[in-house]
């Protein structure tokens, strides 16, 4: 008997052939996978030749929800957006909120998979069982924001809405797809992926149901977790304030990374710290079926976000050498309209700063020059001036213009804000993630630093501390629920699961998707051609000791890099070179 | 007499409200079932709200042309009498009415007990 919480349904969508149909979930899949993240990564392992061009018609996007999406489970309004990156050549699954997910879900469907290329700009409208092929004539061209809200005025606000802007278009590898305005898949270069199917949008109304085996007994149990586990102030905090709570934790910690991470710790924080950006705050907005809401509305002199994150504030901030906030909050809202990831598209501008002050090509943008930096998402948006290159993230940029030694990236996706130097299991888990530097993947400061419960400078544990922080979070984003339901455990995500799936789900199955999910997505990766030679640390963390802040001194030996990767590995079941042996391939399909 | 009230700046526009009224009351996930409609979205730069839920105004049981609806400390639709003529959704002031297999499908705050007021994660939803 199929599990319950599936509908049970895909929907395929050919854009070349303006066609679509509707095959059963593979329920083989999901009893390994589960949903969201881990299942998308097996079916696109499944359906894309080893070298496909991520910009062609040949890749494929998927909209993948979980069994839990659409039930009162809190925090589970996640929708995995996956594809295969033009940032990177690797598999890449981006995590948006907002409405979309339980959109999906209601009108019927646990997976959307788009393929091929529409023949001229259009969106794709879902409602229900009603697909169709709308045109974007009228679209094209437009910022995000204005597209979505032409969107809504046609559709009505109970659509919801994901939407790429003109750098999604112009095929950036920074570009992001948008949903609700303010809520984004942000990284590796998924709207691009979008753009290049001439996709500008999807629109989604559902009204459609998902079925449990005992609902009343569901229900009582899910409603009293949500009041006695989530709504604790170990998470409630993201009400409060958000993610700006850790700007404050990050630079007491010596992580906020300062001037294109040549060094960490602002002494002037406190000037666009949380409680500043709050005064503009001017309502709350969370995701479907979120008890939290970590969205803060702020509005300034017409400035209008959902935000900042810790991300933006720290790249738009103390990394571009700014520390006015309001400059923060513009540089959020032209990203985000524009459709471009703040933390890639800030990263490669910081870059571009760096290499201006250092005379090595003169960008005409230097650290402090915050009015420039929203011009620079514009023209990189469009393609326009020096945009054209820093359009294509740091790692091409610097191969073309030098300065690879202070390129922040790994494979090809920028740096998260978290200085690794002051946190040295970060650096092993950028280096390993499955999509280039990503901190969602395994969030080791909260360890190393926040809780201060292994040591930071050392590499002793960090291959089996990487590991256990990327399990977690590789089962957590397979069942579709957010990062912010911070105390979540395994019992309570299997037996959230058992009572949603009707299958027995233990907590020890958690642990072994969460190495399933990893797995899958290596060997995806694999199959591309990718071994250690990428699993990399920037230059400047191995060259160049931290100037200031508590972790003072400190730089990360190649050896202890080296021994970090050879741990991993090893915790893996990997060889040295990171590669996994073939039966450990055979038993994931 | 005990009634729903709605405190707009503590929504989150999260619909768990809907969410498990549909399942306590139709026995499935499916918000747009529940017999209340409460959340929230951008328009022009501002945050707007849908907040359609029963106020126990008692209008749907005045104007019911088959007496079929009453209320005392809750609304309650006799369902031999209800036609499903949809007199009451109309007149519903906060058009939360629905009229499914011609019959009126009227919030009864789960008897006095609402789950929608339980499950509300941020105390926006009160019931006094």
């Amino acid at each position: 008997m199929p599990m319950l919480g599936y509908t049970n349904k895909v929907l395929r969508v050919n854009l070349t052939e303006r066609s679509y149909g509707i095959e059963p979930l593979r329920m083989d899949w999901a009893e390994k996978y589960i949903g969201s993240k881990g299942l998308s990564i097996r079916y696109l392992y499944e359906e894309l030749e080893p070298n496909t061009d991520p910009l062609s018609a040949e890749n494929k996007l998927l909209l993948t929800t979980g069994p839990l999406t659409g039930t009162p489970v809190p925090c589970s309004g996640k929708l995995a957006v996956t594809s295969k990156s033009p940032a990177t050549g690797t598999i890449s699954d981006a995590s948006i909120g907002g409405h979309i997910a339980i959109s999906i879900k209601y009108a019927g469907y646990d997976i959307v998979i788009l393929e091929g290329k529409l023949s001229k700009p259009g969106y794709l409208l879902i409602e229900d069982d009603r697909i169709s092929f709308e045109s974007a004539d009228d679209l094209w061209g437009k910022g995000s924001h204005e597209a979505e809200k032409t969107l809504a005025e046609r559709h009505g606000v109970d659509h919801s809405i994901l939407s790429i802007g003109p750098a999604g278009e112009n095929l950036s590898v920074l570009a992001c797809i948008n949903c609700d305005y303010y809520r984004q898949a942000g990284r590796g270069g998924l709207g691009a992926v979008m753009g290049s199917k001439n996709l500008k949008a999807v629109v989604v109304k559902g009204t459609g149901s998902v079925e449990v085996p005992d609902i009343r007994k569901a229900t009582d149990r899910i409603v009293e977790l949500l009041q006695v586990d989530v709504l604790r102030e170990d998470n409630t905090f993201v009400f409060d304030v958000g993610t700006t709570a850790f700007l404050e934790a990050c630079n007491d910690g010596g992580i906020l990374p300062v001037k294109n991470f040549s060094d960490t710790t602002d002494e002037e924080w406190v000037k666009y710290n949380g409680d500043v950006l709050m005064e503009y705050r001017e309502g709350k907005r969370g995701c479907g079926d979120c008890g939290l809401g970590c969205g803060n509305f702020l509005k300034f002199r017409g400035t209008s976000i959902e935000g900042p994150e810790y991300e933006t504030i720290s790249v738009a901030g103390p990394n571009a050498g700014n520390t006015d906030p309001v400059a923060i909050l513009k540089y959020n809202e032209v990203a985000d309209d524009m459709g471009l990831d703040t933390i890639s598209a800030g990263d490669t501008i910081i870059w571009a700063m760096e290499m201006t002050e250092k005379g090595l090509y003169d960008f005409g943008i230097r650290f402090g020059e915050s009015d420039k930096m929203i011009d620079f998402l514009r023209l990189m948006a469009r393609r326009e001036g020096v945009g054209a290159y820093l359009a294509d993230g740091v790692k091409r940029a610097s191969e073309k213009f030098g300065g690879d030694e202070f390129a922040l990236q790994v494979k090809g996706l920028e740096y998260p804000q978290y200085e690794p130097r002051g946190s040295w299991g970060m650096s092993l888990s950028y280096a390993v993630s499955d999509r280039g530097a990503c901190h969602m993947r395994a969030y080791a400061p909260n360890v190393e630093v926040f809780e201060a419960a292994a040591p930071p400078y050392t590499a002793e544990g960090k291959g089996q501390m990487v590991y256990e922080l990327a399990e977690f979070n590789a089962v957590k984003f397979s069942s579709c629920i957010c990062d912010m339901w911070a105390t979540l455990t395994y019992d309570f995500l299997s037996e959230l699961l058992t009572l949603v799936t009707g299958r027995n789900w233990t907590a020890d199955e958690m642990g072994e998707v969460g190495r399933r999910v990893i797995n899958i997505a290596r060997a995806f990766n694999q199959r591309e051609g990718f071994t250690r030679k990428e699993d990399t640390i920037p230059k400047r963390l191995v060259r160049e000791a931290l100037k200031s802040g508590p972790a003072v001194g400190q730089k990360i030996p190649q050896e202890a890099f080296d021994d970090m990767l050879d741990q991993y590995y090893d915790v893996m079941g990997w060889d040295k070179n990171g590669v996994m042996p073939e039966d450990l391939v055979a038993s994931l399909l | 007499m005990k009634r729903l009230k709605l405190d707009k700046s503590k929504c989150l526009g999260c619909k768990l409200c809907a969410t498990v009224c549909s399942a306590y009351k139709e026995g499935v996930y499916q918000p747009s079932k529940a017999r209340i409609e409460i959340e929230s979205y951008y328009d022009n730069g501002d945050i707007k709200y849908i907040d359609h839920y029963c106020i126990l105004c008692g209008i749907c049981a005045k104007s019911c042309p088959q007496g079929a609806i009453s209320m005392e400390d809750y609304i309650s639709v006799d369902q031999d009498k209800c036609i499903g003529c949809g007199t009451c959704a109309e007149k519903c002031p906060k058009k939360v009415i629905k009229i499914r297999e011609q019959k009126s499908v009227i919030c009864d705050t789960c008897l006095g007990d609402p789950s929608c007021v339980k499950t509300c994660p941020q105390n926006a939803l009160t019931f006094a």
